[in-house]
Formats: structure tokens, sequence, C-alpha cells
């Protein structure tokens, strides 16, 4: 009896051994896995915040409750439409303020300079 | 004493199945480091520059894009005015999907210019380095086809399609 339960405490031991050892490696996998999806449901969030969502965004709404609209709720789509478009433009617009005012883009400049002229301090590497 | 020598060889065996993959990854990351480090500062920073062109390049792209587009949507405006016509249902299913395209175009763009704001101020300390130019390179090589990707969407808006 004694030897059959030493035996059953070996074989636990040792399953429990390589499930701890299987389970570490796979753990890490499982994490990056469950990120991804996570991301994944992020992202249909998203999308379904911009089409079938019921937040602010009344163009869409009116668009899809009544495909026969009145002149007036035809323009205010496309006002919306063409507001949102300005929306874009400003957006990229900030990405060459950014560009001109990058706080990096003087220093590496000075850099690029100071090397091809032979002149300037090392970098530090 | 056989026994355990054979489970513990199996277990050592099982260890070092398992963590391959892990160890793959750091030699193989090790092997592109040294690489990455032996590259002259000169031409790291003219690939930053070469990148730094390619964003603004993209950038300008979006803005051109999304001007046809709001041309394309100014001119259906005024011809629903002027004709006092309503949309048809074919239209206005179009404009649905710009509009999604649209906000999508704007999320993109705001996560661009969140994380070059953050990359610049989290990483400016360590200007000097070769770390943060490469992840500068990174930046801009991954935000530009981004915004390569935005200006995509936004033609197919511009041309109705």
């Amino acid at each position: 009896m004694f030897v059959k339960t030493s035996r059953l405490a070996h074989a636990a031991g040792f399953l429990l051994l390589l499930f701890i050892l299987g389970a570490v490696p796979l753990g890490c996998g499982a994490e990056e896995q469950a990120k991804i999806k996570t991301t994944d449901s992020m992202l249909q969030t998203t999308e379904g915040l911009v089409l079938e969502g019921s937040g602010p965004f009344p163009a869409t709404l009116l668009a899809r409750s009544n495909n026969t609209l009145s002149n007036e709720e035809n323009q205010l789509v496309l006002q919306e439409i063409s507001m949102e478009l300005d929306k874009v433009i400003d957006l990229a617009g900030q990405l060459e303020v950014i560009d001109d005012h990058d706080i990096n883009k003087k220093v590496i400049d000075d850099q690029s300079e100071a090397m091809t002229d032979g002149t300037g301090e090392e970098v530090v590497q | 004493m056989k026994k355990k020598c054979m489970i513990f060889s199996l277990v050592f065996c099982l260890t070092m199945l398992l963590s391959m993959p892990l160890l793959a990854d750091g030699i193989l990351d090790q092997t592109v480091n040294a690489a990455v480090s032996n590259e002259p500062i000169t031409d790291i920073l003219t690939r930053l520059r070469d990148e730094r062109a390619n964003l603004v390049s993209a950038q300008t792209e979006v803005m051109i894009q999304a001007n046809e587009a709001k041309l394309r949507v100014e001119i259906i405006l005024t011809e629903s005015i002027e004709q006092k016509k309503a949309l048809t249902a074919e239209q206005l299913e179009s404009l649905k999907k710009d509009l999604e395209t649209i906000k999508s175009a704007q999320d993109i763009l705001n996560s661009v210019l969140t994380d070059i704001r953050n990359t610049a101020t989290n990483y400016a300390e360590f200007m000097p380095s070769r770390e943060y130019l490469y992840t500068l390179i990174k930046l801009y090589s991954e935000k530009s086809l981004q915004l390569y990707d935005v200006a995509k969407a936004l033609e197919y808006v511009a041309a109705g399609a």
C-alpha cells in the first residue's frame, strides 16, 4: 500500500514538474496572444464606434436611419463629411509642425554637418 | 537509480526543447545588435534624414488626398443645393463608407502624432545615442507606412470609389 502511494506521489510530482516546465514558456506565448486578442477587440470596438455606435455621429446615423433624406439633411450630411475632412487636413498639418519644430532636427542636422566637415564633436555611441 | 536518471534526462530534454525558441530569439537579437552597432554614425544619420523626408512626403500625400476628397464632397454639396435633388440611396451608402474611412484616418493620424510626440519627449535625453537614432528611424519608417495607407484610403474617398 505504502509503495503504491509512494509511486503515485512520484508520478504526480513528475507530472507537476512537467506542467510547470511546459507552462512557463507557453505562458509567455499565451500572454502575447492575449495581448493580440485584446488589440483586435479594441480595433473592432473602434470600428464599431465609427459605424454602429450611438456616439456623436449624426451624419452616419442620419444616413443609416433613412435613405430618403430631405435636401437639408443631405446638405447636413455632406457638410459634416467636409468638416471631418477638415479635421484630417488639420491633423496632417500638425505633423508638419512637428517636423518643423522637431526638437531633434537641429541637433541631428548639426551633428551630420559636423561629421561631414570633420570638425564637429564626437557623437556619443 | 536508472529510473531517476531517465526521468532527469527526460525533463532536461523537455526543458531544452521548450526553451529553444526563446534561446533562438536571444541569439538572433544579439547578432542583429552586433551588426547594427558597427554601422557608422554618418550612415545612421543619413538613414534618419531619409526616413524623415519619407514621413514628410507621406504626410503631404495625406493632405493632398484629403483636400481632393473635400473637393469631391463640396461638388456633391453644390450640386445638391443647385439642383435641389436628394441624394440617392447608393450615394448615401457610399458617403457612409467615406465617413468610416475618414474617421479611421483621423484615428490613425492621432496615434501617429501621439507616438511621434511621445518618442521625442521620452527619448530626448538619449538624443545623441545610436539607440535613440535607431528608435527614430524605426518610428519614422513605421509611421510613413501608416500615413501612406491613410493617403491611399483617402484617395478612394476622393475618387468616390
